[in-house]
């Protein structure tokens, strides 16, 4: 049996639930045990990308049901040394999840500002995504450079099922660069037509005019 | 943490209600724009009768646009997912980023809607 397996049999036997697709409210009916916390950290030791995918879903359940000193020192110990390695796993998938809890555990990484960096300038949507979600966890004071490049970043997004789009990493940058100042930079719209629909944006030129003028002021 | 919390509040508002988890693997659907290239992040296992269907399972007339043709798309294994129902419509739904479309989502067919809603009006 393999380590998901096992997961997903002790959940079966205490809960009566289908284990065929499981979400969060369903592993949360799950009681933390030691044998639990064995089994997850079985699952994110295995090579197979099914297996960590599985131990990373009843991890983060498991973490919003209950207070994260209910995993011991010793699984924390384990998840420090091996996020790193999966940091570039083979499947985006399990690197994006595992990227997620190496900025929840930052304290433990004297390279979390490089690393993030690193995948702030990233190609890879994916990386790029996260890294600006979590920019305030390692910029510098004053420090709004690493954003300005997002002023032309083509990710569109929907707001749902064929909605209109909107350059949402574009729109994200440009508020944490508002908060960062402490002065409002997102206040007109942009748009332009995209693929049969529009997409719009915050208008950067508030912010340019702005910098011009006080840039020496900040990193 | 993880998966969950990398979403947008303009995204998670298109949610009437909703879990993450695992998505069962098979076909679903995306209703879209007549012409549209790209493939969008959401997508229904329902699968709409015609524009009319689509439009009230998926609340599309909230954005301003029509629902004219229909995405037709593999799902593969091993995806886990924000799922539920959509906000202003009866239909469910499923957000996957576009970052992982490459591994996951797999086009298989497109078709019009506006055919199948002719044949539904004429349907003796």
């Amino acid at each position: 049996m393999t380590p998901s397996e096992q997961l997903r049999k002790l959940l079966s036997d205490s809960t009566g639930v289908d284990t065929t697709t499981l979400s969060n409210k369903e592993i949360q009916k799950l009681d933390l045990s030691p044998v639990v916390i064995d089994c997850i950290q079985k699952c994110l030791s295995s090579d197979d990308q099914s297996d960590v995918s599985t131990g990373f879903l009843f991890l983060n359940a498991l973490l919003q049901k209950y207070q994260p000193n209910a995993f011991d020192t010793d699984f924390y110990e384990f998840l420090v040394g091996r996020l790193e390695g999966l940091l570039e796993n083979e499947s985006k998938f399990v690197s994006y999840q595992a990227l997620e809890l190496f900025v929840w555990l930052r304290g433990n990484y004297p390279n979390y500002r490089v690393v993030m960096k690193k995948y702030l300038d990233s190609n890879d949507l994916g990386c790029r995504r996260i890294a600006l979600h979590h920019y305030e966890t390692y910029a510098n004071d004053k420090e709004i450079s690493p954003l300005i490049r997002f002023c032309e970043d083509d990710y569109a997004a929907e707001k749902g099922m064929n909605s209109d789009l909107f350059y949402e990493l574009r729109d994200l940058a440009l508020e944490k660069i508002s908060t960062v100042v402490g002065k409002q930079f997102c206040s007109n719209r942009a748009s332009e037509p995209y693929d049969g629909t529009v997409v719009s944006w915050y208008d950067w030129s508030l912010f340019f005019d702005w910098w011009k003028v006080e840039k020496a002021n900040y990193l | 943490m993880i998966a969950p919390e990398n979403i947008s509040a303009s995204k998670l508002e298109s949610f009437s209600f909703k879990d993450f988890g695992e998505v069962k693997p098979g076909l679903y659907y995306q209703a879209q724009r007549y012409g549209q290239r790209g493939t969008g992040e959401f997508f229904s296992n329902l699968k709409p009768l015609n524009s009319m269907d689509a439009e009230e399972l998926f609340n599309i007339k909230a954005w301003g646009n029509n629902a004219e043709q229909l995405g037709i798309f593999e799902i593969k294994p091993g995806l886990q997912a924000w799922q539920g129902g959509v906000k202003g419509g009866s239909g469910s739904q499923l957000y996957i980023p576009r970052e992982l479309h490459s591994d996951f989502v797999k086009q298989i067919d497109t078709e019009s809607l506006f055919v199948n809603e002719l044949k539904w009006i004429t349907r003796p």
